[in-house]
């Protein structure tokens, strides 16, 4: 017996019995954008690319983030460099409207 | 985003070098081409602790809160401004969240153990944002769920996880317990006020709930669900011949 995985995010309403609203099923590569993503419940937003039905994230790369700039940026904290020379950046992307 | 000359100071850091900045290009090519448009600006920072995620920003002061090692520190848009203890919270007492609550005007930081708010200051000569004061919520804290509405055999802590707020959803609250539990926290009086197991939420023993995030309207709430599913394998004779 083993246990395989799934990710998703559920979309709950703020309300008495926290209703489900809709479940996102995640991709595999898209879990390291999990935390603190803001998520649209339109599907105008490219930059994460980001939509109701789908979640897929930059593959590979262990990123975490957050707007910036009230929403007009995106902070991306990641590593770089590899072994004992690994250094923290913070970046930021200006967002396509 | 404004641009102002990076200058040195106390808490500059070197940028990698080139043969690293080489090593990472890829990566870097994969952020700009999954975000359509190049990065702008870059802080580096002294360690790798950022893959942890605690982090915060602050729009209304165009500050950012991180933890590295074991200090708490405060950025602007190019550079670090200021840093302090993480405080003597305790052993093993880790942080698990920040969080910047715009309608407190503070940053939260949940521990293992404890909630703490973190107030910033402006320097009336210099204008400078500073760290104020960080002061410990006493009435939130650790229980065991044994006392939840789901009763459960074990008396393991529950440790607090994630919390987040919303602009929209003034003077509340949403905090993650134990990947268990999420209560909506009143934060006048600093109680709970409603609360949900997991099994509340129709997830299953094995079923993890991570990162908690409010919309910014504060009408619905994201949840990142881990749905760990049993699994049976059958193995066949020839199967096991071969391993």
């Amino acid at each position: 017996m083993e246990y395989d995985r799934l990710d998703f995010i559920d979309l709950r309403t703020h309300d008495d019995q926290l209703t489900l609203l809709k479940r996102i099923r995640m991709l595999e590569d898209s879990a390291s954008l999990s935390h603190q993503v803001q998520i649209p419940l339109d599907e105008k937003n490219q930059c994460y690319k980001v939509s109701t039905d789908l979640i897929q994230a930059i593959e590979n790369v262990q990123v975490r983030l957050c707007f910036a700039c009230n929403y007009s940026y995106l902070l991306i904290g990641n590593v770089m460099g590899h072994d004992k020379h690994k250094q923290g950046v913070f970046s930021f992307y200006k967002l396509i409207n | 985003m404004d641009e102002q000359p990076a200058t040195e100071n106390a808490f500059t850091y070197s940028p990698p070098t080139l043969n690293q900045l080489q090593s990472d290009n890829d990566e870097c090519d994969s952020i700009e081409k999954a975000l359509c448009t190049p990065c702008e600006q870059q802080i580096f920072l002294s360690t790798a602790q950022v893959q942890y995620g605690l982090f915060d920003v602050c729009d209304k002061y165009n500050v950012i809160l991180a933890k590295e090692d074991d200090k708490l520190k405060l950025f602007n848009h190019q550079k670090q401004i200021d840093e302090r203890p993480w405080g003597e919270v305790g052993r093993n007492n880790y942080a698990t969240c920040i969080h910047w609550c715009s309608f407190l005007d503070i940053f939260l930081i949940l521990y293992r153990f404890k909630l703490y708010t973190l107030s910033l200051k402006r320097n009336s000569k210099t204008s400078e944002l500073k760290f104020d004061d960080l002061k410990m919520v006493s009435s939130i804290r650790v229980y065991s769920l044994k006392h939840d509405t789901t009763q459960r055999a074990g008396n393991a802590t529950e440790l607090l996880r994630f919390l987040t707020t919303s602009p929209g959803l003034s003077g509340y609250l949403y905090l993650n317990r134990g990947y268990r539990r999420i209560e909506l926290v009143n934060t006048n009086s600093w109680r709970s006020q409603r609360g949900w197991s997991k099994f509340d939420l129709d997830y299953g023993e094995r079923d993890e709930i991570r990162s908690i995030k409010l919309s910014y309207e504060g009408t619905y709430l994201a949840m990142n669900i881990q749905w760990n599913m049993i699994v049976w394998i059958l193995l066949t004779y020839e199967h096991m011949m071969i391993n």
